[in-house]
């Protein structure tokens, strides 16, 4: 019933099959429900061939319906279900509860329709029926029940020749076309079978029968053998069989010859009988007589690419060989060999193989191997299958060890690698340009690797890279980094980013390999740099000439360059050389080389200092956005980290920062704290504390002077009768002033005693120093055109208002009233007298200040303006703030000193010179000699003494 | 006169002979007279005179005589040394009766015959250096920490000529060019080591050493002139 069900199933399928391809066919069938359609499903399951008719009748009006009708596609997914249900339910069940030839039988009875049903169903339905058998049977079941059937045969007993046969075909056919079903679930798992049966078989026959019956009864044997292919094996294994057969009573010719006649005692005699020894050798001259006779004449007449296929082969025969002796002699394993403390079986028949085959064709093998590789890299399409089998025989006859792969294969593969790359270089190097060259190393490499992952041994890719990167790179890193047209400070030249990048992927690989790349790199901004400071220098120099005031634009010129610069090169150091801390350096290094050049006799703190002035001052050269403003600062102050006089930068910066904002010249309050804050960050607290300070200054004299507003109109009678604002400074926050004893004139000595009786009042503590040298006035002239309102420094408006009580004044009269140096003097009649306005007509009329010059009010003067600023030209102060910043610098030097050899008390003069270099650093490169002199001065001050026996060494006195 | 000036006392407790008595009345009698001779018209008793036990300039040229030395001989700083003395061309009462005591000199006699060995102690290494250290603070000013530049020049002159450092001359002439400042006590000893440490031609001279900047600036004048070779073949002759 269940065979003629699957027929019915198969008619059934088949339609559905049909129509299912040709969709779209009508009928004029009207079998709509589905309900319909489950339970003719149940029916066909009945084992009722009377249903059949209709059951076929129903599927073919099911699937030949329009469309939307049409369960073609239900049909056919229910059918493969109905096989698989079938299967597990019905086929598997019973074979489960079977056993031996009923089991055979079952499975070969069990589903014939489906065998059948090949060539008119569709594939998957065999498939899924094939994979569900696979799966669920017990197949080791299957095999021994097998074995046993063969067994059975092959000691006399009649067997049913057409079940194996069946069941054999099974397994073909389950392979569908391929044979792997079989070979793999079957005739291995047959093969060793058979070679374990007749190696038992010959050696009981050996004991039994004299040498010609043995004879007889291997033939017999093997044609025993050759019928069973005949009958039921699959034809594929009949060669496989002989040769396992051959090799079997091969082996056992020696039992013949050794036992000649009488018995074949093995091993489990007592000595003098025991023949383990003479087993054991056996076991091996076997393998070496085995190998001499067949397998060494086939490899030797064959050559290069055909001897390495042979090569594998023959391996893995071998291996194959080994592993089934080793097996038949287990006994000599476990016991002969264990007492002996002998080398295993298995040991034994590798190293005949190592020591007959390998050793004779090694030097043959590698080298073919390696031309094989070399034609790879030369474009060649190889057989990386077989390379990688052949050097698995290296690793392989090594027995775990390495030796064999690498003294025999590796090393030479290494030097031929070399040699090929060497030769390679040696053209390339000459012929490309840097980029082609570092393209194809870079591809080489890339190769090199994917041959270590396809055929060569894992161990070996770092060596053989290390061997290419050599060869390729290391060698001519000079050259090809110093190629004239191309090479690095070209690349660098010509912004080749792409280049630079692979440069860097290539030289980081080899050790101190970027150190060169880094190096030119270094150069390359510095020379880059120089070129600015040069550029500016001529331009200054030139501009010199032409007109005075451009110099400051010149100038402002070059820091915008310098920035620029290192915005380029800060992106080469992230982009092209990945942060690489070595680039980072050499980016550092160049930038102090030329940064601390300085420019037409400005070192380049002060240029940083102006350039910043310039940017925060009202009516500066530069037009910037607050965002540009905000970036510009913070590239300055990078900058800042290269300069080594950040001492210098501070005094200067805090000069005109005194400028900004005394004289109401800072153009943006935010900007200049944020500016600080940058700095804060950078150099630390105490860098910009003073700074700070001023700023904080100027926010509290703004409430100062709002107090002393109100404390005047509280005290009408003590207005002095003129505007009087002052700015309360404190000592230290701002650069060092003179504060000489100006004689005021009266009128603003009484502002100023206003002012100190205020002050009083709020604090008894401190002291007023006035610097009348920063201070402005705002004075009217009535001259005889019109009186106008002059805007004057303090020192210019009392000079002025001694003309209020006398006509003519001489110089000297001037000096002694004003109690100001001959330099100030000179300066503010200069520019009282001389310059655009000449409020004081001078005698004689010169151009230039003497002491014996007389000067008289200039009651004429005039002007289109109501309200003119007289300039006084401020005094150059570069050299005193230079000045100031060395006596700092002494005064941190020794500080420094002391401080050290206080914590080490004894040190020696390198070291106490280091560290005291390290320590200032942050704020200025301490010269080595500057540093000497100030320990000399504290060994004179009895800070520090000498060692008496070493002068090298100081010590600190407590 | 010597009970007078109170020294008695203390000659008696020394045992020493006869002739020390005439030796140091021979010196003190001049001093004195050097004395009365300086306070003329001035009512002034001996003891309260701070130089009353003092051997001053005059007396000094006078023990010279005695002892037949000229007192520009180095031999005078190796006695001063002997002494103690703590300012050049004087000595105390009692850094002279000590001094005497340890050379074990109780007459001129025995003076004169210790001359040679004070001479030859020049010659011993060790105590040259000490010798050449108790110059500085015997030259010096008192109260000044450090050495007049010309101060230091003759007694380097008289030292090396001892000494035999063949850029002495060179070194005198560089600090009158480039100096032209009192010498302070560690370039003061420093030297004494760059003579003995550093040859002539420089080559063993470490630029990088804790030398005093003032033997640094020297070394580069030398370079500069050209002149360690001259020295050099000088030295070798």
């Amino acid at each position: 019933c269940d065979g003629q069900s699957y027929r019915l199933q198969k008619r059934m399928g088949l339609h559905s099959e049909n129509h299912y391809k040709a969709e779209g066919k009508s009928s004029r069938a009207e079998i709509q429900c589905r309900g319909i359609y489950a339970d003719l499903l149940v029916m066909v399951l009945l084992p009722c061939v009377l249903f059949s008719l209709i059951i076929y009748r129903c599927a073919y009006t099911l699937c030949t319906q329009m469309p939307r009708n049409d369960h073609s596609k239900e049909l056919y997914d229910k059918y493969r279900e109905t096989i698989e249900e079938h299967v597990n339910s019905m086929v598997l069940p019973s074979l489960k509860g079977k056993h031996g030839e009923l089991m055979l039988r079952e499975l070969v009875k069990g589903p014939p329709g489906v065998w059948e049903s090949k060539g008119c169903c569709n594939r998957s339905g065999e498939c899924c029926c094939f994979d569900c058998m696979l799966v669920f049977l017990p197949l080791y079941r299957l095999i021994v029940t097998f074995f046993n059937q063969i067994g059975q045969e092959r000691n006399g007993e009649q067997i049913d020749q057409a079940l194996l046969k069946k069941v054999l075909d099974i397994y073909v056919e389950v392979g569908m076309g391929k044979m792997d079903c079989y070979e793999k679930n079957f005739e291995t798992m047959m093969l060793q079978d058979s070679a374990a049966y007749y190696s038992g078989k010959a050696s009981i026959w050996i004991s039994e029968y004299p040498y010609a019956d043995y004879i007889l009864k291997v033939e017999e044997c093997l044609k025993q053998e050759m019928d069973r292919v005949s009958h039921y094996l699959h034809s594929s294994t009949e060669p496989k069989l002989l040769e396992v057969y051959r090799f079997v009573l091969s082996i056992l010719r020696f039992v013949i010859i050794s036992a000649e006649s009488t018995i074949y005692n093995m091993c489990t005699q007592k000595p003098p009988h025991d023949y383990s020894q003479q087993l054991y050798d056996k076991y091996r001259e076997s393998f070496e007589e085995y190998i001499t006779s067949a397998v060494l004449p086939s490899l030797r007449e064959k050559h290069d690419e055909f001897m390495l296929r042979e090569l594998v082969k023959r391996w893995s025969n071998h291996k194959v060989m080994v592993r089934w002796l080793s097996r038949f002699f287990h006994y000599l394993d476990r016991y002969f060999i264990a007492r002996r403390s002998l080398p295993g079986l298995n040991e034994v028949g590798l190293t005949c193989f190592r020591d007959l085959v390998y050793h004779e064709l090694n030097g043959k093998v590698r080298d073919a191997v390696i031309s094989l590789i070399d034609q790879e890299r030369e474009g060649e399409q190889i057989d990386r299958a077989l390379l990688k089998n052949v050097l698995d025989i290296f690793v392989e006859i090594g027995m775990g060890q390495m030796d064999h792969y690498e003294n025999d294969f590796e090393e030479v593969m290494l030097k031929d690698t070399a040699a090929y790359y060497s030769r390679k270089a040696s053209n390339w190097i000459l012929e490309d340009s840097c980029p082609d060259y570092m393209l194809k190393a870079e591809e080489c490499l890339k190769r090199e690797k994917d041959r270590v992952s396809h055929y060569l041994h894992f161990s070996s890719e770092p060596k053989l890279l290390e061997k290419v990167q050599h060869e390729l790179l290391s060698v001519y890193a000079t050259q090809l980094l110093e190629k004239e047209h191309s090479g690095c400070h070209a690349l660098l030249r010509d912004d080749k980013v792409e280049d630079l990048s692979r440069m860097y992927r290539l030289f980081w690989k080899i050790p101190r390999g970027l150190d060169p790349v880094s190096n030119i790199f270094k150069q390359h901004v510095s020379t880059e740099g120089t070129a600015l400071v040069k550029q500016a220098e001529d331009a200054a120099s030139n501009k010199k000439a032409d007109k005075k005031d451009v110099v400051g634009l010149q100038e402002q010129v070059f820091v915008r360059k310098v920035i620029e610069l290192h915005d380029k090169y800060m992106a080469y150091v992230n982009d092209c050389f990945t942060n690489h801390t070595l680039f980072h350096k050499a980016l550092k290094e160049a930038f102090e080389i030329f940064c601390n050049k300085g420019v037409s006799g400005s070192s380049s703190a002060e240029l940083l200092a102006t350039f910043c002035d310039n940017i925060l001052k009202k009516g500066g050269s530069e037009k910037l956005s607050d965002e540009a403003i905000e970036e510009t600062l913070e590239k300055v102050v990078k900058l800042l980290a290269y300069i080594s006089d950040k001492d210098l930068f501070a005094e200067f910066y805090r000069k005109k920062l005194a400028r900004r904002l005394l004289f109401d010249k800072s153009a943006n309050d935010e900007h200049e704290r944020s500016i600080l804050t940058k700095l804060k960050q950078q150099c630390g607290g105490q860098f910009t504390s003073k700074m700070e300070g001023m700023v904080t200054d100027l926010t509290l004299a703004k409430e100062n002077q709002s107090n002393f507003e109100e404390y005047l109109s509280n005290n009408p009678n003590i207005n002095p009768g003129i505007d009087l604002t002052v700015t309360v400074l404190t000592t230290g926050f701002w650069p060092s002033y003179k504060s000489f004893d100006l004689n005021l004139p009266a009128e603003m000595v009484k502002c100023v005693e206003v002012f100190r009786e205020f002050y009083q009042t709020k604090t008894k503590h401190r002291k007023l120093t006035w610097i009348y040298s920063l201070g402005t006035c705002n004075i009217n002239g009535k001259f005889d055109p019109k009186t106008m309102e002059l805007i004057v420094t303090t020192y210019q408006a009392s000079a002025l208002l001694l003309f209020n009580t006398s006509d003519t004044l001489s110089y000297q009269e001037i000096m002694t009233q004003l109690n100001l140096s001959d330099d100030d003097v000179v300066r503010l009649l200069h520019s009282l007298s001389c310059a655009k306005y000449k409020i004081l007509t001078k005698e004689p009329n010169t151009k230039t200040i003497t002491p014996t010059d007389h000067f008289e009010f200039n009651s004429k003067f005039t002007d289109k303006m109501k309200r003119i600023k007289i300039p006084l030209p401020p005094v150059d102060e570069k050299k005193k703030v230079i000045e100031d910043v060395d006596k700092d610098r002494r005064y941190a030097i020794d500080a420094s000193i002391v401080r050290i050899m206080k914590s080490r008390k004894v040190l020696g003069y390198q070291q106490l010179v280091m560290e005291c270099v390290e320590q200032l650093g942050r704020m200025f490169k301490p010269d080595v000699k500057a540093i000497k002199k100030r320990i000399e001065d504290l060994i004179t001050r009895d800070y520090l003494e000498r060692d008496k026996d070493n002068p090298n060494i100081f010590r600190y006195l407590a | 006169m010597l009970v007078r000036q109170g020294w008695s006392l203390e000659y008696e407790s020394l045992d020493t002979g006869v002739e020390l008595w005439t030796l140091l009345s021979a010196c003190i009698c001049s001093k004195s007279l050097v004395r009365r001779q300086r306070n003329i018209g001035i009512k002034m008793v001996e003891e309260s005179d701070p130089y009353a036990d003092m051997i001053l300039a005059d007396g000094i040229s006078l023990l010279c005589n005695d002892i037949q030395v000229d007192p520009q001989d180095i031999v005078m700083l190796a006695i001063s040394w002997h002494m103690k003395a703590a300012t050049m061309c004087e000595f105390s009462k009692q850094e002279f009766v000590r001094g005497l005591q340890a050379l074990g000199i109780d007459s001129l006699e025995k003076f004169r015959e210790r001359i040679p060995f004070i001479r030859s102690e020049l010659k011993d290494e060790h105590k040259f250096q000490e010798i050449y250290n108790f110059a500085f603070d015997w030259a010096k000013e008192k109260g000044q920490k450090s050495l007049a530049l010309d101060t230091a020049i003759g007694m380097w002159q008289l030292l090396f000529a001892e000494k035999e450092w063949p850029l002495v001359e060179h070194w005198c002439q560089f600090l009158q060019a480039r100096h032209n400042k009192a010498i302070s006590r560690d370039t003061w000893s420093q030297l004494l080591e760059f003579a003995r440490t550093v040859d002539p031609a420089l080559t063993n001279y470490d630029a990088e050493g804790a030398w005093p900047y003032l033997i640094d600036e020297f070394v580069e004048y030398l370079l500069e002139n050209g002149i360690q070779k001259v020295q050099l073949s000088d030295w070798t002759h």
